[in-house]
């Protein structure tokens, strides 16, 4: 009975056809196909074509033939042998409910798979997009902010020559609308840092109280001209000195009082720093913006952090709508949180409560000793000047000419520098970035690897566009001192070239 | 007078092969994929001449990245290789040089075309990101979904073989 069923079982599913070295079939079972005696294989099916002239003595095996005829699937593992001196024997074994399973689970491996690689490549094509779009917002910021650091600078040395009221008004005019222009593109490149995730945090000991200092006479001067009250409100438990990224710190208060003095025609604008946390060398923060300026409609509270959003109360007010965005992503990329409260036609209150580290030890100002340093120190110093635009080789003698301490030596690229170099020992060397033939990192690179000791280790500044990149920033503390963007701020280059030379 | 001429369609899963055969042979075309496996034997036969036709039997393989891992038995007595990649895919041309290579080296003496599929789906020109290096011989730029280069690629595969 086994037997009978064995047979029957191997019957169903295989089929044995006999065949001659012409083709021609000799006999067949026709368990899965009709194979008449006397036919040739070639008519049976588009896989037996041209089968008769491939045949050796070995076997051919093979899997997962598709032999469907007239709408009946039929998949089957054939094998061809040799039976007998010129004849040949075909085995096709039916593995149709195999193959349909295994098909299921191929449909759905590949499909996955399909699908990953077709992410993978958007995703590829989406991230050059962006790499183009920082490339080209890093080119054009350079390009854009070097004549503007001209227009600002020469602009700021015209003020002090001698012109009559109608010109200084002209002037005013001219300067305020360089500035604002330089304070969108700013925007538009802080956004666009942001976006991508390219802006890093760069946390530093620095003196808080100096940097609130700094932000009150820029603003009561600012506040003044708008017959408005600036007060600075600093809680006694602040400490001096906090860790924490200075740059955007003082870019967050800036970025509020600039949208308070929008906002406010009549009354006063209030920076207060408070503490609301401390604990160890652990602090928090709180730093208050308040104006008694138009104030915000409650409905509207929710949408002023959202990018390029104008209010319908300020669509008169110039500016691109990103100002409060960049606060708050600022503040979020610190770790921080920023609220509004606000009471239409009675002003605004911005809190930004940032967490930062500080020292227990609060040390005694290092500026300070550099001022005394550059008091006692009367002699002037030696700065090269590593600059290919004119520009800027005639902004940066005229700011550093007008405090009278230095004596400066301009060349145009690196090759000139290590020049100079050669034949001068320097205090400092500022360098721009983009410069042909070496760059100003590649200079800065040969000159800590001169063999002077005094040479090797002049301090060096690099000048860039708004945009820093990374690599320059990796250099800082390595092969450059320190870096400066342009548009130059008059105050601040000078307190760089300073602080590099009486700290290092 | 009929001759019958082997013609093999390689290249990754995925990359239209059962299209392009579907498209040459019953001029029809489905956007659903279906995954082959093993292999499926269809047949045209195209005039030459008024008195002389060939019979195309054309083997669509399953797809694989690696043609060393294919059935050899599938490959014996192959008149001509199809390598068909995607080109919206850059993982089916990404070893391209190298299977062709491979295929040269093991069929000296067959016919071989390489064909980026898919130019339906190409967003502007073809550049250094759709468009792989290839040594020696050019590449057939087709899409079985518009019709693009099909026949012209069996015509003149078919036109190769016969001479």
């Amino acid at each position: 009975m086994l037997e009978t069923i064995k047979k029957n079982f191997q019957n169903s599913n295989t089929q044995f056809i006999l065949f001659n070295e012409l083709g021609v079939i000799i006999d067949s079972d026709n368990t899965l196909i009709n194979a008449t005696s006397g036919k040739n294989i070639s008519e049976l099916h588009p896989f037996f074509e041209n089968l008769a002239t491939s045949l050796t003595r070995d076997d051919l095996n093979f899997s997962c033939v598709h032999l469907s005829n007239s709408g009946q699937e039929l998949i089957c593992d054939i094998n061809i042998s040799l039976a007998e001196e010129n004849t040949y024997l075909i085995t096709l074994t039916d593995f149709s409910k195999h193959y349909h399973s295994f098909q299921s689970l191929a449909q759905s491996r590949n499909e996955t798979a399909i699908n990953a690689e077709v992410l993978a490549v958007k995703n590829k094509i989406l991230i050059e997009k962006e790499a183009f779009k920082d490339k080209f917002i890093n080119n054009f910021s350079h390009e854009i902010t070097s004549p503007i650091t001209s227009i600002i600078a020469f602009a700021n040395l015209l003020k002090s020559s001698n012109l009559n009221s109608e010109q200084k008004e002209y002037l005013e005019v001219m300067t305020a609308s360089s500035l604002h222009l330089k304070s969108m593109i700013n925007d538009v490149l802080d956004i666009s840092k942001l976006g991508i995730g390219k802006l890093e945090i760069n946390n530093e000991e620095f003196n808080l109280n100096k940097l609130l200092t700094q932000i009150e006479s820029e603003y009561k001067y600012k506040c003044a001209e708008k017959q408005l009250d600036f007060n600075l409100f600093i809680d006694e438990k602040v400490p001096t000195y906090i860790e924490s990224d200075k740059t955007k710190i003082r870019q967050l208060i800036k970025n509020l009082l600039d949208n308070a003095l929008k906002f406010t025609t009549t009354g006063s604008i209030k920076l207060k720093i408070e503490t609301v946390f401390i604990r160890a060398q652990k602090i928090t923060l709180a730093i208050i913006i308040e104006d008694t300026g138009i104030g915000i409609k409650k409905d509207d509270q929710e949408d002023v952090f959202i990018r390029f959003k104008r209010l319908g109360s300020s669509k008169n007010i110039e500016g691109v709508g990103l100002g409060l965005s960049i606060v708050k992503e600022l503040t979020e990329l610190l770790g921080g949180t920023i609220k509004l409260s606000s009471e239409y036609k009675k002003g605004c209150r911005f809190t930004i409560n940032l967490k930062a580290k500080f020292p227990i030890t609060q040390k005694v100002v290092k500026d300070k000793k550099a001022k005394k340093l550059f008091q006692k120190n009367k002699q002037k110093h030696q700065v090269l000047v590593v600059e290919d635009n004119e520009l800027h080789q005639l902004t940066i003698f005229k700011i550093l000419a007008k405090t009278n301490n230095y004596y400066l030596d301009i060349v145009s690229n690196g090759t000139e520098a290590l020049e100079a170099i050669n034949n001068t020992i320097y205090d400092v060397i500022l360098m721009d970035y983009k410069m042909p033939l070496l760059n100003g990192l590649e200079t800065a690179k040969v000159i800590r690897n001169l063999t002077d000791k005094r040479r090797k280790k002049t301090p060096i500044i690099i000048s860039t566009g708004a945009h820093i990149n990374t690599e320059i920033l990796s250099q800082k503390g390595k092969d450059i001192n320190d870096i400066i963007t342009k548009p130059f701020d008059e105050q601040l280059f000078i307190e760089t070239i300073e602080n590099c030379l009486f700290n290092g | 007078m009929i001759t019958s001429k082997k013609i093999v369609l390689l290249g990754h899963f995925g990359v239209g092969k059962t299209s392009i055969i579907r498209k040459f042979v019953t001029n029809e075309f489905s956007s659903d994929y279906k995954v082959t496996i093993g292999v499926h034997i269809l047949k045209k036969e195209v005039n030459i001449t008024e008195d002389e036709q060939v019979s195309l039997l054309i083997w669509d393989l399953e797809g694989t990245d690696n043609i060393d891992l294919i059935n050899k038995a599938y490959l014996m007595g192959t008149n001509a290789f199809i390598y068909v990649f995607d080109i919206s895919r850059p993982v089916t041309y990404s070893n391209l040089i190298e299977n062709i290579t491979k295929l040269k080296k093991m069929f000296s003496n067959t016919k071989i075309k390489v064909v980026g599929n898919k130019i339906d789906l190409l967003d502007g020109e073809l550049n250094h990101d759709n468009h792989p290096e290839l040594i020696d011989g050019e590449i057939i730029y087709s899409s079985a979904k518009t019709g693009t280069n099909i026949e012209e690629l069996f015509d003149e595969l078919t036109q190769e073989l016969i001479c």
